[in-house]
């Protein structure tokens, strides 16, 4: 999946629940509030289906190549080497489009679904 | 597993007088490595009889009479899971003395002999490595994690000499320990018992992802690693290498990445459960950086 994927579903997902769930019980002035959130969140929505279409896949692709030539031992002499530089890239690139406040203060909150 | 509490009101016997009980279900798709309503309740059971902090069990549903699904009743602990927000209310002393109260329980739990006919309950962790089982959690998602992958390379090629047994809870961490006036009441959820490492346990409960950022608290965000270490070590003297731990919190930031990742995935019709879960899913690519550092940490 890629970051693209993730986000789309992450934002179809609260989406769902501000219309669905919230807004039916707002009063009329919350609720014009809550339908520019709305707006916004599907203008946001489509920008990442943009991203899928043009390409998103394409992160997936270079990871499992990555991931396939470490589990058949390529970098096995080397894996505390130059492959950590690839790899926390990878992760700092992720963690800024996904939660750049994390990448700030490295807290982990208690929010877990189980 | 779903969970109920329930306000039951008895004439005679033991449970006499008003009682806050729980019911605790099978779900109808229940988690791979879980024992089983049937083998926690017999668990619970011998737990109870050694003396741990846990719900007594009252009743077994084997046939799914009360909610479709195997169930058990037990009498509800009192006490908060939600002791990390109670712990930053705690002075040094009383963090001490509940750090101290689950060092010995975990102790104990890790010494606690169960006869040979009743091993069998528990599936035993040897059949397939852990690294093993975390290779076919990771196969199982649709997508790559070089940083996973990578990661269990890491594990495997520096696995522990030392290979030792013991009853492990399988989920030990502060949301699964009950707090009430700022002592130790109960440990809970014992759905993942399993024959394995006993520093499996102590990574878990140790590792910073858990910690909820009381990161100086090394023991579960709790209290101080040393205070868990002598009050464990009184326990169950010389049963662990504690110059393992590093080892095994790598390896419980691993598990937890893999479970953040398959969580985002999960489908379900209750949208604000769904939301929940993807952005649980979001957690993974934090725990995947957290992996990176704690290697690198080890490296150097």
């Amino acid at each position: 999946m890629t970051d693209a994927d993730q986000m789309s579903r992450l934002l179809e997902a609260a989406k769902s629940v501000l219309e669905e769930d919230i807004i039916p019980s707002l009063s009329s002035r919350k609720r014009l509030n809550a339908l520019l959130v709305v707006k916004a969140l599907s203008i946001a929505l489509n920008t990442t289906y943009q991203m899928v279409r043009q390409g998103g896949k394409e992160p997936d692709k270079n990871n499992k190549a990555l991931s396939n030539q470490i589990r058949s031992g390529v970098y096995d002499t080397s894996l505390n080497g130059e492959i950590i530089k690839i790899l926390s890239q990878d992760v700092e690139e992720r963690l800024e489009a996904s939660t750049p406040d994390f990448k700030m203060h490295e807290k982990f909150s208690q929010y877990v679904a189980n | 597993m779903y969970t109920w509490e329930i306000a039951a009101s008895f004439e005679g016997g033991f449970l006499e007088r008003t009682s806050r009980l729980i019911l605790r279900s099978q779900s109808d798709t229940p988690l791979l490595p879980s024992i089983g309503i049937d083998n926690e309740f017999q668990l619970l059971k011998i737990l109870k009889s050694k003396k741990f902090k846990v719900p007594k069990p009252i009743l077994l549903d084997r046939c799914g009479f009360l909610t479709g699904n195997p169930a058990l009743i037990m009498q509800k602990i009192v006490g908060s899971s939600k002791c990390i927000g109670a712990v930053s209310a705690l002075n040094s002393l009383d963090r001490k003395r509940l750090t101290r109260d689950i060092g010995q329980q975990l102790g104990k739990l890790h010494k606690l002999e169960i006869p040979s006919n009743q091993w069998r309950l528990f599936k035993k962790a040897g059949e397939q490595s852990l690294i093993d089982r975390l290779y076919s959690q990771l196969d199982l998602l649709p997508y790559s994690l070089p940083v996973i992958e990578w990661a269990l390379r890491w594990l495997e090629k520096n696995r522990p000499a030392q290979q030792i047994q013991s009853l492990c809870h399988g989920d030990f961490r502060n949301g699964n320990l009950l707090v009430h006036r700022k002592r130790l009441t109960g440990i809970i959820d014992w759905e993942f018992t399993h024959i394995g490492n006993p520093l499996e346990d102590i990574g878990w409960f140790c590792a910073r992802c858990w910690r909820f950022g009381n990161d100086k608290e090394e023991a579960g965000g709790i209290g101080q690693l040393s205070d868990f270490i002598e009050s464990y070590e009184t326990a169950n003297p010389g049963n662990v290498n504690w110059l393992e731990l590093p080892y095994w919190k790598i390896v419980a930031t691993v598990q937890w990445a893999l479970i953040a990742h398959r969580q985002g995935l999960r489908d379900t019709s209750n949208r604000t459960r769904k939301l929940e879960l993807v952005l649980t899913g979001f957690k993974g690519v934090q725990l995947e950086h957290e992996i990176l550092k704690l290697i690198k940490t080890i490296k150097e």
